[in-house]
């Protein structure tokens, strides 16, 4: 019996450091505490839950979920960004939703600078769909500017390029009364979230 | 032997260096409130580690085991200084509990027949609930990390780890002696450091405790 247990205790699949898992693997898994119910809920047939007339057993299952890529492929400030992409999107929609409810029927446009051309896609790609499933309508149309415009807006400080790009679009008439731009910001390679703002009829709000 | 493993937050990506002075203009309190497990004198040290981690950015820190906006001046830093300070940019709150401590009884009672051949062994999942606000109370970033301590005590676990580091571990993969605190911390700074320099920048982008002339 002993012999038994110290073979399942010893052998058992711990994902911490030790004899099975080096630091490095352990530490690309995001682990969980669950009870057991919810652990078989969530990875089904493979927990053993406590029979429904109970038992003296107390279960509790680690559940964990390994990074999608591995680490070295995107530079860390890209991991930061894309690994938290949703719930990013997700906050800045329901954000503008709430701050601007006025603005339910308005159709949305969104870009977004980031530097990595390949980031700033995914982030306009995954805003569009937060905002959508907020119900409210995006569209692939994106304003701009004129090359002199362009020229001034690109040497102000970016706090006050993006309120004086707003006011040019809306002068242009490159976004119309109807439009509404959700602008996604990264400022600074040293920061790991995203600021958003908003233009509407050439007044520039930030959300976050 | 103790292991530490992060299970969330803690390992997440990090972009910005803490040895470098990143805050050259930051003011912060730090709040370190004990409870949760984590006795006064505990919580304490950690307020002043962390003080002198933000103090080493270049940011000007005050710490305390409370809010002094509800507690009045219960401070773990120095009381002199803080009726001198400058006005305070940002207020970093951290709390600190155990989420659940196992002991396997099993685990004792073989390590007792193998004469510690076989491990004792207990673990420790804690979380930690970080805030910071701005000078006005407004909620500028939040975020919660959890991580595992696992304590396994025998003579046939220890040497055999040791023995591991020595011929067949890389530096940064031995497990035995202080490495586990030394990890934990290294992902705890590294983390509240990308925490309060991500609130700076949001902070400044609402335009709330903006540096003078920094755009406003």
């Amino acid at each position: 019996m002993i012999g038994l247990y110290s073979l399942l205790f010893l052998f058992r699949d711990d994902p911490a450091p030790g004899l099975r898992h080096s630091k490095a693997e352990s530490r690309r898994l995001d682990c969980t505490w669950l009870d057991d119910h919810a652990a078989s809920a969530r990875r089904p047939g493979q927990v053993t839950t406590a029979p429904p007339s109970g038992d003296s057993v107390e279960r509790s299952v680690m559940l964990c979920a390994e990074r999608l890529l591995a680490p070295g492929v995107r530079s860390e400030g890209d991991e930061a960004v894309l690994r938290e992409l949703q719930a990013l999107t997700n906050g800045i929609a329901a954000s503008a939703s709430s701050r601007f409810p006025d603005l339910a029927n308005s159709t949305w446009l969104v870009e977004a600078f980031h530097p990595s051309a390949l980031v700033s896609a995914k982030l306009i790609f995954a805003a569009k769909n937060a905002l959508s499933a907020w119900g409210m309508a995006v569209s692939d149309r994106l304003p701009t500017l004129a090359v002199g415009d362009a020229g001034v807006l690109t040497s102000l400080a970016p706090l006050s390029a993006y309120p004086a790009a707003c006011a040019r679009f809306a002068a242009s008439g490159s976004l119309r009364p109807t439009d509404a731009l959700l602008t996604l910001v990264h400022l600074d390679s040293r920061e790991t979230i995203l600021h958003a703002g908003i233009c509407v009829n050439g007044a520039w709000s930030w959300l976050q | 032997m103790t292991v530490y493993q992060p299970l969330s937050g803690l390992h997440r990506p990090v972009v910005i260096d803490p040895g470098v002075a990143n805050f050259p203009d930051l003011h912060l309190d730090i709040y370190c409130p004990p409870g949760g497990g984590v006795d006064p004198s505990a919580a304490a040290d950690l307020c002043r580690k962390l003080g002198i981690l933000f103090e080493n950015q270049g940011a000007e820190v005050f710490t305390a085991v409370q809010d002094r906006r509800f507690q009045g001046a219960d401070l773990a830093g120095d009381t002199a200084v803080l009726t001198a300070r400058r006005p305070t940019t940002l207020s970093l709150e951290i709390r600190t509990r155990e989420s659940r401590q196992i002991r396997y009884p099993w685990s004792y009672a073989l390590a007792y027949a193998t004469l510690t051949l076989a491990p004792a062994t207990t673990e420790l999942t804690f979380t930690q609930d970080v805030v910071i606000r701005d000078e006005r109370g407004g909620l500028l970033v939040t975020d919660t990390f959890r991580g595992r301590i696992v304590r396994r005590a025998g003579a046939g676990v220890w040497l055999g780890n040791k023995f591991l580091d020595w011929v067949a571990r890389e530096p940064e993969e031995e497990l035995t002696g202080e490495v586990a605190a030394e990890d934990f911390s290294a992902d705890l700074y590294r983390q509240l450091s990308q925490m309060v320099f991500n609130a700076t920048m949001r902070a400044s982008v609402l335009s709330l405790g903006l540096p003078e002339g920094d755009g406003r």
